[in-house]
């Protein structure tokens, strides 16, 4: 069985096929670089809608298949920015009606878990999810996957990002600051902000933009900024992992990249006796592939979204999602 | 010090039972240094949070919240001692029976810290002990004064996550206690501001900062 997925929740307008043995048989990505570092929804949106019919052409000729060999088509419903949301939805739409094939929506964040699940063969570890749209620490149980702690303002990506733009350094933010950060070993304090399990970053952010503007070199704002952010997620999810015992921990999202927080993890991961793994960086951002390959265990277990039910839902949360599949976890 | 035995390992602190502490049965808690962190991070946190929860513990009794009583406080050590609490982790008695009373008087107690202007910072299940019959609070080293209704609001909100994680089964019944344990200390106009700024918290997009970016 043979799924296409379509990922466009932010600015990447991505596809990928997948089949139900779990091997990646295309994925095509067109991302949408924002001029001034911040997304703007309806731009993001635009791009989409313009790369769409060469993306999913490349896909399926990278793939060596024609349309009416796909067996289900999957997109991801939500959570992300609406209007980028809906020109993927729009068109997985279009394609399922007109070849007539079933339509599956997907949630994002379900996607990178799953995806990530498969590359890893992990069963089901405590995830580590940081990207510049997401922070949570999650984890299957009963029926739903249960958010042990996530972010209440701001993402961990976005906190790098809008650091960056600020300070001057390129987009994305993530990789700017860790080269900087690697050229330093002078901590500075910075605002730690646990609350319970749950983390906040907004206060770092003024804070490491305020030693920069009174003269503090930017390498030592790098690292005190990723030493502290990286160590507020360390202790949730060593939190997480103490409290669940699971004996897999996984890290993934776009500052999975990031070779200090990798560390950081598999010193947490070591110490609980848990297996640790890092999804690679290709599915680890946001991919078509991990849409596929959930919208076919979906399927699989009988999930399909009627046309009526296909709206998205730009908040859409994990832990509201029923992932009929891993009823025996 | 006498014989110290190690009772339990929390995601920060060891444990250890000290039989007779000058007369007294107690446990040190030891907050312990975590390899990941760089080591200036790892002293600022561990002092800082061994001082405050010294700090709360006793400050709250004042105001009727049963906290274990602080016999000694060691902060280059990051190591608190204190009376030893006999009885069940409220988290396992909970998972026994889901007992609505012993919520009701954790709600209680969490709107007397919040009238008093304290917010815990970590409530859970697993930081509440249940004994004689009575909710015993502690684990403050997350705790800090707080006027604003965001502060307690996410107070409550972690309390809720805390329950939809460990006792989903019963999760209605049980934030249900909740809130009636808290209402009956704040008042219902006090108790309905914090559930209302608890879903706005939970409503809050992650993507929101982005698309005002
Ligand atoms: N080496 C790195 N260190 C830290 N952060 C990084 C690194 N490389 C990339 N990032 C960050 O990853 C983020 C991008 O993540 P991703 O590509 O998963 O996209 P996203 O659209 O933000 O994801 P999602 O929709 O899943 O929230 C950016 O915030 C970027 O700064
Ligand atoms: N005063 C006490 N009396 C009896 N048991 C205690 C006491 N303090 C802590 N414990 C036990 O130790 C465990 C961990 O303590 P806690 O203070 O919550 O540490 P942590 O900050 O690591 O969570 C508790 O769940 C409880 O079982
Ligand atoms: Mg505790």
């Amino acid at each position: 069985m043979i799924c296409l997925g379509i990922e466009s929740s932010a600015n990447d307008f991505s596809v990928g096929i997948v089949d139900s043995n779990g091997h990646v048989l295309s994925l095509v990505t067109s991302s949408y670089i924002p001029p001034k570092g911040g997304i703007h929804p309806r731009e993001a949106a635009r791009h989409h809608a313009q790369s769409a019919p060469t993306i999913l052409r490349r896909a399926l000729e990278e793939a060596s298949i024609s349309i009416k060999e796909v067996d289900v088509i999957a997109f991801t419903q939500g959570p992300g920015l609406g209007p980028a949301l809906r020109t993927g939805a729009t068109v997985a739409r279009t394609l399922a009606a007109y070849f007539n094939k079933p339509l599956v929506g997907v949630n994002h964040c379900v996607a990178h878990v799953e995806i990530g699940c498969l590359l890893l063969n992990m069963k089901n570890p405590l995830t580590v999810y940081v990207s510049g749209g997401n922070s949570l620490i999650t984890r299957f149980e009963e029926g739903f996957f249960r958010v042990y702690g996530e972010t209440l303002d701001i993402a961990l990506g976005n906190l790098l990002d809008s650091f960056a733009q600020r300070a001057g350094l390129p987009f994305p933010g993530g990789p700017a600051v860790e080269r900087l950060a690697k050229r330093s070993q002078r901590y500075i304090e910075l605002p730690y902000t646990v609350k319970g399990m749950d983390l906040s970053f907004s206060g770092l952010l003024t804070h490491a933009l305020r030693l920069l503007k009174q003269g503090v070199p930017i390498e030592d704002v790098c690292y005190s900024l990723q030493e502290t952010a990286f160590a507020m997620v360390c202790e949730v999810a060593e939190r997480a992992l103490a409290h669940t015992r699971s004996d897999e921990l996984m890290l993934t999202g776009g500052v999975a990249a990031n070779q200090r927080l990798q560390e950081m993890l598999a010193a947490v991961a070591k110490e609980h006796g848990a297996r640790f793994g890092v999804v690679d960086r290709r599915f680890a951002v946001d991919n078509g592939a991990m849409i596929a390959w959930t919208g076919l265990l979906a399927y699989q277990s009988g999930a399909v979204t009627p046309i009526r039910d296909s709206l998205v839902k730009p908040r859409w949360r994990i832990d509201q999602v029923p992932i009929p599949w891993r009823k025996h976890a | 010090m006498e014989k110290a035995r190690l009772i339990a390992r929390g995601a920060e602190a060891h444990i250890y039972l000290i039989e007779d502490w000058h007369g007294f049965r107690a446990v040190a808690k030891v907050r312990v240094s975590k390899p990941y962190r760089v080591r200036e991070l790892d002293t600022i946190i561990r002092a800082r949070r061994t001082k405050l929860e010294a700090y709360f513990l006793y400050k709250v009794k004042r105001y009727g919240v049963p906290t274990p009583t602080v016999l000694h406080v060691d902060l280059h050590n990051a190591t608190i001692i204190m009376e030893y609490v006999e009885g069940i982790l409220l988290r396992e008695h909970l998972l026994r029976t889901p007992d609505e009373d012993a919520v009701e008087q954790l709600g209680s107690l969490a709107a007397l810290l919040h009238t008093h202007s304290i917010v815990h910072g970590d409530l859970t299940t697993s930081n509440a002990i249940f004994s004689d019959e009575q909710v015993v609070l502690f684990d403050f080293g997350l705790a800090k004064s707080a006027v604003t209704v965001e502060d307690f609001g996410v107070d409550v909100l972690l309390f809720k996550r805390s329950l939809l994680s460990v006792h989903f089964k019963y999760f209605n019944e049980l934030f249900e206690a909740f809130i009636r344990g808290y209402q009956r200390v704040a008042g219902k106009n006090r108790t309905n501001t914090v559930l209302k700024k608890v879903s706005e918290i939970e409503r809050r997009g992650r993507y929101v900062s982005r698309e005002l970016r």
